[in-house]
């Protein structure tokens, strides 16, 4: 692995090798405020993506203790995946988790998360998912190991190269029959939170459910989400990073894009095309294709982060 | 809202094996599709129901009124619990709460 001071990310060489491997996360670059899609990046864009000194990585939904049909093996995954962030030939700023770190909220599973992430020796921002919150403390064993430093049940925000990151818990107290939940002790923090910033700091926000209604018949939305979009709408730059849906789905809608990132553990279907969403059993030679990371790339000037999601099919 | 006054008799009983699921006056709801079948379950005063998860993904059993919660019920688990009062009891998963069901217990 190369130096900070050697990044030259991204050169076209490392968007290919990027999006070679896009199915394990994915790498943001922040393009002047705005993350960008590096596999969307046209020949201009992405010579001036090369000024671009910050890269950060998103990892979600490993589900450390899976171990049914879909993937007996999602350790093993996640292990290729953190071997992947090792690899990358431009070493990111940090990572966020957006949460299902584990499967079942055991401390065991947790402990295997940690050993495994912590392996591709950068420092990670966890939100969690619902799945690691239901241990018999509702939650203790999560925020004893990720709450510290945080608020509510773990919301939080930090700045990292000029840009605003804030991440929010919106899978605690689930309300019969509705779908994601931020609450009002959330919103009034976030509100706070932002009324200083200027509408040129660009803002990442991310959570485990996605903060819009990708489908609401299988839970994919938050329902109080629209009150975070509308906090945003003056911020020239808005990139929203989400999991849960174990595939991506992305939409640009003025200055904010949506994005979801793949599993590190197994697919689920797309919206409306299964019984319900739960884990999607594909052949075994197909099954890295689905799971993966992102990459998000960050330079100046341009209107949208580089968004770039790499696969594990080649691990 | 009326006064729900269920007592919670065998709480949260998780069972991996199937042996302890033949008693007589059981009742079961089984969850699969990230659905609770029946979705009305009709029973008389005194009948444990027990909840099995059939997905492979965790489920968890709640009360609307919070008088009964399973543990996280992972594929072939199984939670039950005993209706000692009459009334009509909601509950749904809290981790995909778009699931719901009710419990009606009659004397």
């Amino acid at each position: 692995m190369r130096d900070e001071d050697q990044i030259d990310y991204p050169s076209r060489r490392q968007a290919l090798e990027c999006m070679v491997w896009a199915g394990t996360g994915v790498l943001w670059t922040v393009s002047g405020g705005v993350p960008k899609s590096l596999g969307l990046l046209g020949t201009a864009q992405a010579a001036e993506a090369v000024q671009s000194p910050f890269t950060f990585l998103q990892i979600s939904d490993s589900h450390v203790g899976f171990n049914k049909a879909a993937n007996p093996h999602a350790i093993e995954t996640l292990k290729s995946a953190i071997g992947e962030v090792k690899a990358l030939a431009a070493k990111p700023a940090f990572m966020i988790h957006t949460g299902d770190i584990t499967h079942l909220s055991l401390a065991s599973q947790f402990d295997d998360a940690a050993q495994i992430i912590g392996g591709a020796g950068l420092d990670v921002h966890y939100v969690p998912g619902e799945h690691d919150l239901v241990d018999d403390g509702n939650g203790k064993l999560y925020a004893d190991r990720y709450g510290k430093g945080k608020l509510g049940a773990g919301w939080s925000s930090f700045d990292d190269h000029g840009v605003h990151f804030i991440g929010l818990v919106n899978v605690v107290n689930l309300k019969a029959g509705g779908l994601g939940n931020l609450g009002p002790e959330q919103l009034a923090w976030l509100a706070d939170d932002l009324k200083d910033k200027s509408a040129s700091t660009p803002i990442v926000v991310f959570a485990h459910i996605p903060l819009w209604t990708v489908y609401a018949d299988w839970g994919w939305g938050t329902d109080d989400g629209a009150q975070v979009l509308q906090l945003l709408r003056r911020f020239g730059s808005v990139t929203v990073l989400n999991g849960h849906i174990h595939q991506i789905i992305q939409k640009v809608e003025g200055h904010m894009t949506f994005h979801t990132a793949r599993s590190t553990a197994f697919p689920q279907p797309a919206p409306g095309t299964a019984p319900a969403p739960g884990p999607m059993t594909v052949p075994a030679d197909q099954l890295r294709k689905m799971l993966g990371i992102t990459c998000v790339a960050v330079s100046l000037g341009s209107q949208r982060l580089a968004i770039t999601d790499e696969t594990l099919a080649g691990s | 809202m009326k006064v729900k006054q269920f007592a919670l008799i065998a709480a949260a009983v998780l069972a991996v094996s199937h042996s302890d699921a033949a008693a007589a006056n059981d009742a079961t709801v089984s969850i699969s599709n990230f659905t609770f079948k029946p979705g009305d379950l009709h029973i008389k005063v005194g009948t444990r129901v027990v909840f099995r998860n059939e997905d492979d993904i965790p489920h968890r059993v709640a009360a609307v009124d919070g008088s009964f919660l399973s543990r996280a019920l992972d594929t072939d688990d199984q939670a039950s619990f005993t209706f000692t009062k009459p009334g009509v009891f909601a509950y749904y998963c809290t981790l995909h709460p778009r699931m719901q069901g009710k419990i009606i217990v009659t004397p």
